[in-house]
């Protein structure tokens, strides 16, 4: 099936992109790993829900994307993507001893190099790794290999500077793109 | 509290604990005075192994004789404190080219019985079915009565048993001078960090027993000590892979032992000189964990995959002797010193060296010399009798909770004074009100992490993430209504610190994942965030 939109993390921002585009009446379908989406809004009507699946591979035409395959072997193709899983906690992004990846499309992380400023050694204090994410371009775009990928976009705390203890990350941007796109 | 003692102690570690207990079970008026809180040095910061000697018992036979001895001991005195896992000593398809194949483990088991220890060798396959975990490709194995042991457990129980007969146990009270007269020693001036204030406690004998800092302890009353900080890294694992001690059957290298305690396993350890100033202040280096993971996952190749909880350091109080650069060859035997002998210093006993196995010996011969020097005839018993908590008991409950048998677990005898009171505060080591408040009351326990140590609060696979805003209210309240003013926040954060402190040297993968977990429920309130409209 051709979606218009494929969300993959069911988390806040997930859901809110989902949601808004759906209501503005965009075919979407939005691939979680829990078996519950999470946020504050659970008005999906019109949603595709694949819940306890995971995005794991995509498939690539030109500058964009055109499939995404989950870890059932359930293949989403869309003209549209958005990377919406979160930090490390739900694995949006992976750490090694040494790096930090994005694993679904490989995208460009930004992060300290230098793990000696990771942390902070009180607590309480700002943590760096808490801010690392994936570029974006101003509208949004998932850069990859320094471009932005024609129709990958990423929200929430997946993105960098976006701080996971004090998350602070706006959707409309992204939503009021896809909306367009679909319109023209 | 006394003006006047037949011995003072300096040390609130295993071997100031033993000795305090054998001073007051041999009749001495007994005080033990600690900086900090009880096993805060070397105490607390080691594998947790029973060891049997086999370690020793190629290179060392005297050090494998006294730790089989000792091991049987504590065995019986501290039943309480001491896990039964047997152990294992393996010799994997690399050992062969590098000279410790199968030829060597014949050597290493016939000294094994030549120092009184029961090794027996088994065919590999016996030694999977025995440790499912173990590394499939081992070629040899061999069984040793390896055991664990909770190292805070018996230092509680060491102090405990010491108060019971009488002794006083100042926590928190930091040396600042030693009081003489005529030239000897016979006394201290302390400062009490809870209440800013200055006393002194004057002694016929002071014994110091501070681990590594007996160095500048003994310098302070003008002897010299020439200690040897030998740095540990150790690592924590987020479950217990293991249920039986694996060692590697070579040569004593780094990162060749994996200890099963409790819920966690522990692999270590390291062997690097280190400043004395940095003895306050460990941090684990990248270096460190790289290779403790690489030995670990020689032993138990599941540790690849296995979450890390946290990473420590210790520091060896050895003795320096001679000039080996990592400080293994140097014999971690007992160094009992009578300053009056060595020194002409009147009133004053050292007692380091050793290890955490040998504790009760050092203690004897502290106490031995402490006895000789007032003419005290009485004959060392703290072989003979069980510390306080390892008594044989008939059982309390006839249908105890999951918190009482935890409680029993931990503290043994003790847990019948327990009061009814079986509210949950750490659902991952089912500590509940009743234990806080027999810890506060019983064991000196006046912040989140003294109670870690007791209870093991914290100490579990969520490292306090769950419950540490509950423990931090519950120990409030505790120390409110017992008159000690207490805040939770500042409890707490401590704590938090503490465990942070752990985890940054291993923060990537699922403790990475666990790290943003645990900011974003303090900080945030709830782990998920919530989108803005």
């Amino acid at each position: 099936m051709m979606y218009d939109v494929v969300v993959i993390g069911g988390g806040a921002a997930g859901v809110q992109v989902a949601t808004a585009v759906s209501k503005a009446g965009l075919k979407c379908a939005l691939v979680c790993f829990g078996r519950s989406i999470s946020g504050a809004d659970p008005n999906v009507q019109g949603v595709d829900l694949i819940l306890g699946d995971k995005a794991v591979e995509a498939r690539y035409e030109g500058t964009g994307v055109v499939s995404v395959t989950t870890a059932n072997g359930i293949r989403l193709q869309a003209a549209d993507f958005v990377l919406a899983t979160g930090k490390f906690f739900g694995e949006g992004l992976v750490a090694d001893m040494d790096s930090v990846r994005e694993p679904l499309f490989d995208s460009d992380v930004k992060y300290e190099q230098d793990r000696s400023k990771w942390f902070d050694a009180d607590f309480m204090a700002p943590q760096a790794f808490l801010e690392f994410g994936v570029q974006t371009d101003a509208k949004g775009h998932l850069l990859k290999g320094g471009s932005p990928l024609s129709n990958v976009y990423a929200v929430g705390l997946v993105v960098a500077g976006v701080n996971a203890a004090v998350p602070e990350y706006e959707c409309d941007t992204v939503i009021n793109e896809l909306i367009c796109r679909k319109r023209i | 509290m006394k003006k006047e003692y037949d011995v003072i102690i300096v040390g609130g570690g295993i071997t100031g604990a033993g000795t305090a207990r054998d001073c007051a079970m041999r009749g001495l008026s007994t005080l033990l005075i600690e900086r900090g809180d009880i096993a805060t040095g070397a105490t607390g910061r080691n594998h947790g192994l029973l060891h049997s000697g086999a370690r020793y018992a190629v290179k060392d036979a005297e050090s494998a004789e006294e730790c089989i001895r000792e091991n049987k001991i504590l065995r019986r005195i501290a039943s309480n404190c001491v896990e039964d896992t047997g152990g294992l000593f393996i010799t994997l398809p690399e050992d062969e080219p590098a000279g410790y194949g199968l030829d060597y483990q014949s050597t290493f088991v016939s000294a094994c019985h030549k120092a009184g220890i029961d090794a027996v060798k088994i065919s590999p396959e016996k030694a999977r079915r025995m440790e499912p975990s173990v590394n499939p490709s081992l070629i040899g194995a061999v069984v040793v009565p390896d055991g664990s042991v909770d190292p805070f457990r018996l230092c509680s129980a060491n102090v405990l048993d010491a108060r019971l007969h009488g002794a006083d146990v100042l926590l928190y009270t930091e040396l600042k001078d030693f009081l003489r007269k005529d030239g000897a020693i016979c006394g201290v001036r302390v400062f009490d960090r809870s209440t800013g204030t200055e006393s002194e406690y004057h002694a016929k004998v002071v014994v110091n027993a501070a681990g590594i800092w007996s160095g500048p302890i003994a310098q302070m009353a003008g002897v010299n000590i020439g200690m040897y900080p030998a740095k540990g890294a150790l690592l924590v694992f987020g479950h217990r892979v293991n249920n039986v001690v694996i060692n590697r059957c070579r040569k004593s290298a780094d990162g060749d032992i994996l200890v099963p305690g409790d819920a966690v396993t522990v692999i270590g350890t390291t062997s690097t000189r280190v400043p004395f100033e940095e003895c306050d202040h460990m941090e684990v280096t990248p270096e460190e964990v790289q290779l403790l993971l690489r030995e670990g996952c020689a032993l138990c190749p599941s540790l690849a995959t296995t979450r890390i909880l946290r990473a420590y350091a210790g520091v060896r109080p050895l003795v320096a002797s001679d000039s080996d650069p990592t400080g293994r060859s140097i014999s971690r035997g007992i160094v009992c010193l009578d300053h009056e002998t060595r020194d002409s210093l009147k009133g004053f006993v050292s007692i380091t060296g050793g290890k955490l196995m040998t504790y009760r010996l050092m203690a004897e011969q502290a106490t031995d010399a402490v006895c000789s020097k007032l003419g005290v005839k009485a004959r060392c018993e703290t072989a003979h009798r069980p510390l306080a908590g390892s008594e044989k008991h008939r059982a309390f409950w006839d249908k105890p909770t999951l918190g009482q048998k935890a409680a029993e677990g931990r503290h043994g005898t003790g847990a019948s004074d327990m009061s009814a009171d079986t509210r949950l505060v750490c659902e991952c080591e089912h500590v509940t009100m009743a234990e806080i408040e027999y810890a506060v009351d019983k064991l000196g326990v006046r912040n989140l992490e003294d109670l870690r140590r007791r209870t093991r609060i914290g100490m579990g696979t969520c490292q306090g993430a769950f419950c540490i805003w509950k423990a931090a209210q519950a120990l409030a309240e505790v120390l409110k209504a017992r008159g000690v003013e207490a805040d939770p926040n500042r409890l707490a954060a401590e704590f938090d610190n503490e465990r942070w402190k752990g985890m940054r040297p291993v923060g990537w993968g699922d403790t990475l994942r666990e790290m943003e977990f645990k900011q974003r429920v303090v900080k945030n309130g709830q782990p998920f965030s919530y989108a803005k409209k």
